[in-house]
C-alpha cells in the first residue's frame, strides 16, 4: 500500500461514523444511508491525492455526500423503493423510537433538496452561504428551499395522526 | 399546528441519532472499485455501467497499433467490417513538464458574423422509440437536424437512439460506455462493453446509412469521444479486461483519429488517464480534450501536436471544439471547493479564455462555430448567445425543472437546443427546445 493510501483509510475509517450519521440523517434509513457512504469514499480514493491537502477536508467530503445523495436522488431508479424498507420496528413501543420514525416518515416526503436543506441548516447549524455552496444555489434560493421545506413538514405533519406528533407540543 | 424555524430545528434534533445497525461501509472494496473507476470514462458515464465496470478489472496489457487480425464479433453480433493498417507512425511523446502552452501561430481566422441571436425559444420533450421510457441527449449536430442519446431508466439498455429532425431510430449498437455523438450528415458514433466469457473489451462502432459498422483495426478495439463533418472520429486504442481480481493497469492517453482504414496517432500524454479522457475533433482536424481527473486542458493541432490550454482557472478541461472556439470547465482555484467547474470558452483564433461564472456545463455540452453554447445557472437550463445568458423556458409537463433540467447542444444557428428533464417522478426525458 502506497503511503498516500494508507492516510485515505486512515482519515475514512476514523470519519465513517460521522459520515453514517449525515447519511442517515439525509436518507433516512441505515441501508440506502450506507450504500451512499460507499459510494461517496470510493469517488474520494479516486480523488484523493488531489484533494487530501485541502484546508478543510471534512467539509469537504461532507459536501461530496450531500451531492451524492442529490445526484443519487435525481436517478429515476433510485426512486423506486428508496424509503420501501420496512422501518425497524423492534423498540416501537418505546415512545422516542415512535417519534423518530414519525419525524423520519415526515422528512422521507420532502423533496430530497429541501430535506438536505433543513438537515444542513437544523442539524448541522450551517449558515445560509455555506449550504448554498454546498448545493451550487444562491444564498435566496436556500432561503426559499428553507421556506417551502418547512412549509411542507407543516403540511405533513398536520395530516399525521394527533397521537403520532401529540408529544411535541407544536400548537 | 405551527412550525417555525426553531421549532423545525427542535424536531430535526431529535433525528440526531446513531445508526444502529452494523455498519455495511467497507473501506477495503471502496478501495478496490476505486481503482477500477479511475479507468472509467467520462462524467456522464451511465451508472449502471459503472457498476459493471466496478465488477471487473483489466488485466492484459495491450499494444497501440496491432497487428491485423480477425475481429471478434461486435456486440450486436456483427462481423467487424474494417481491418486495417496505421497509414501514420504514432507521434512522439512529449514528457508533461515539455508539453507547451498553447499559442496561436497564424492570425486569427476570418469567421463569418454570428446569426442574429433568436428572440424566444419553447420546449417540448421528444418522442422515444417504442418500448423505450427514458432517454438522455448526448450531443447534437451543428445544422440541428440530427440529436444523438441513449435509453436509459427502468430498462437500462443503454442504446444509442438517433433523432432526425424529431423523429427517434433505436439503433442496434451498445452505448454503455463513451456518449453517442453525431455529426451534420447523421453519422452516429459510440463505444460499449462486450463481456465474451471472461474477456471484456470495449466495442466502438459508427452508424451510416442505416447499418452499424465495428470500428477495429487489427486487435486494437477503441473508445470513441468524437466526430466531425469528415467523419473523423476522435478514439482511445482501449485494452481488453481480463475478468479477474488484480488492479487494472494504467492506460496512458494515446488518441487516435480513425477515418476508414486510415488510423492517425496524436501526441500521447503518458501521465494521463486514457479511460478518463473526454474530448472532441474540429472540422479541420484540430482536438481538444483531455483526462477530467487531471485538471488539464490540451489542444492536439491537425499535424498531432500537443500544447496546453492556459486559464482560465488551474483546473481546466476542454470537451468540446468547433470553428477554433472551444468549450469547458473551468475550476475555481480553491480546491476547497470539489466539483464547481464553470463553463469557460476559449479561441484558438486568440488564444485568449473566458469563464461565466454563473454557468455550469453537463458533459454533453457543445460549442457553436460562433461560440455559442448551453448549460444552466440556479434558475435551470439556459442558452448563451454569444455573452448573452438566457434563461430557457420550462417545457411543459417537466418536474422538478431547476434541479433535474440541463441543456446541452446547440445548433450553429441557435435554433435547435438539445437536453434533458425528468418527465415523471421516474423517468428522465430528451428536451428539444426550439428558438427563433
Amino acid at each position: 500500500m502506497h503511503a498516500w493510501e494508507q492516510d485515505y483509510v486512515d482519515y475514512v475509517t476514523a470519519r465513517t461514523p460521522t459520515l453514517r450519521r449525515l447519511g442517515l440523517r439525509l436518507c433516512g434509513d441505515e441501508a440506502t444511508a450506507d450504500d451512499l457512504i460507499q459510494q461517496t469514499i470510493t469517488t474520494l480514493y479516486v480523488r484523493w491525492k488531489r484533494v487530501s491537502a485541502v484546508e478543510h477536508l471534512d467539509a469537504y467530503v461532507r459536501t461530496m455526500v450531500v451531492r451524492a445523495y442529490l445526484n443519487e436522488k435525481r436517478r429515476p431508479w433510485s426512486r423506486v423503493g428508496r424509503f420501501a424498507s420496512a422501518p425497524d420496528t423492534s423498540s416501537v413501543d418505546d415512545p422516542d423510537v415512535t417519534e423518530r420514525i414519525v419525524l423520519h416518515a415526515a422528512l422521507a416526503k420532502i423533496p430530497p433538496r429541501q430535506r438536505a436543506v433543513l438537515v444542513l441548516r437544523f442539524l448541522y447549524d450551517l449558515p445560509v452561504d455555506e449550504v448554498a455552496e454546498m448545493l451550487r444555489c444562491s444564498a435566496g434560493t436556500v432561503k426559499s428551499q428553507t421556506s417551502r421545506g418547512l412549509a411542507t413538514l407543516r403540511n405533513i405533519l398536520n395530516e399525521m395522526p394527533a397521537t403520532a406528533t401529540e408529544n411535541w407540543s407544536l400548537t | 399546528m405551527t412550525i417555525d424555524e426553531d421549532t423545525v430545528g427542535q424536531l430535526v434534533r431529535r433525528l440526531d441519532e446513531e445508526p444502529r445497525s452494523a455498519s455495511r461501509v467497507d473501506v477495503a472494496r471502496a478501495m478496490n472499485d476505486g481503482r477500477r473507476l479511475r479507468r472509467v470514462h467520462r462524467v456522464a458515464l451511465p451508472a449502471a455501467a459503472a457498476a459493471a465496470v466496478a465488477a471487473i478489472a483489466i488485466a492484459v496489457p495491450f499494444a497501440l497499433g496491432g497487428a491485423t487480425g480477425t475481429g471478434a464479433p461486435t456486440a450486436a453480433g456483427k462481423t467487424p467490417t474494417k481491418t486495417a493498417t496505421a497509414v501514420s507512425p504514432p507521434v512522439s511523446a512529449p514528457s508533461p513538464t515539455a508539453i507547451p502552452t498553447y499559442r496561436p501561430t497564424a492570425p486569427p481566422p476570418s469567421r463569418a458574423g454570428a446569426p442574429p441571436v433568436p428572440a424566444s425559444c419553447s420546449g417540448r420533450f421528444l418522442p422515444l422509440p417504442q418500448g423505450v421510457s427514458a432517454a438522455i441527449i448526448t450531443d447534437g449536430d451543428s445544422t440541428g437536424r440530427y440529436l444523438v442519446g441513449y435509453a436509459t431508466g427502468r430498462s437500462h439498455s443503454y442504446q444509442p437512439i438517433l433523432w432526425t429532425d424529431g423523429t427517434p431510430t433505436l439503433l442496434d449498437a451498445d452505448a454503455s460506455y463513451g456518449s453517442p455523438v453525431v455529426n451534420s450528415h447523421g453519422e452516429v458514433a459510440g463505444s460499449g462493453l462486450s463481456v465474451t466469457g471472461t474477456t471484456v473489451e470495449w466495442v466502438a462502432w459508427t452508424y451510416g446509412d442505416g447499418t452499424v459498422t465495428r470500428l477495429l483495426h487489427g486487435d486494437t478495439s477503441y473508445m470513441v469521444a468524437g466526430i466531425n463533418d469528415n467523419g473523423d472520429v476522435l478514439a482511445l486504442p482501449m485494452p481488453q479486461f481480463e475478468d479477474g481480481t488484480q488492479d487494472p493497469p494504467f492506460v496512458p492517453l494515446a488518441p487516435v483519429v480513425l477515418n476508414g482504414d486510415n488510423v492517425r496517432h496524436l501526441d500521447s500524454v503518458p501521465d494521463a488517464d486514457a479511460t478518463d479522457f473526454q474530448g472532441s475533433i474540429d472540422n479541420d482536424g484540430t482536438v481538444v480534450g483531455g483526462a477530467n481527473q487531471s485538471g488539464n486542458a490540451y489542444v492536439w493541432d491537425p499535424q498531432g501536436h500537443i500544447s496546453q490550454l492556459a486559464g482560465p482557472s488551474a483546473y481546466s478541461y476542454a470537451s468540446s471544439i468547433r470553428n477554433g472556439f472551444v468549450l469547458g470547465g473551468s475550476g475555481r482555484d480553491n480546491p476547497d471547493l470539489p466539483g464547481l467547474f464553470l463553463a469557460a470558452r476559449w479561441d484558438l483564433g486568440t488564444g485568449k479564455a473566458k469563464s461565466f461564472h454563473d454557468v455550469t456545463l453537463s458533459a454533453a455540452a457543445t460549442i457553436t462555430s460562433s461560440g455559442w453554447f448551453a448549460g444552466n445557472n440556479d434558475k435551470g437550463p439556459v442558452a448563451v448567445f454569444g455573452d448573452t445568458v438566457r434563461q430557457l423556458p420550462r417545457v411543459p409537463g417537466a418536474v422538478d425543472w431547476t434541479q433535474f433540467a440541463f441543456a446541452a447542444t446547440m445548433s450553429d444557428d441557435g435554433h435547435i437546443i438539445g437536453g434533458q428533464a425528468d418527465r415523471t417522478a421516474n423517468d428522465i426525458g430528451a428536451v428539444e427546445w426550439t428558438c427563433h
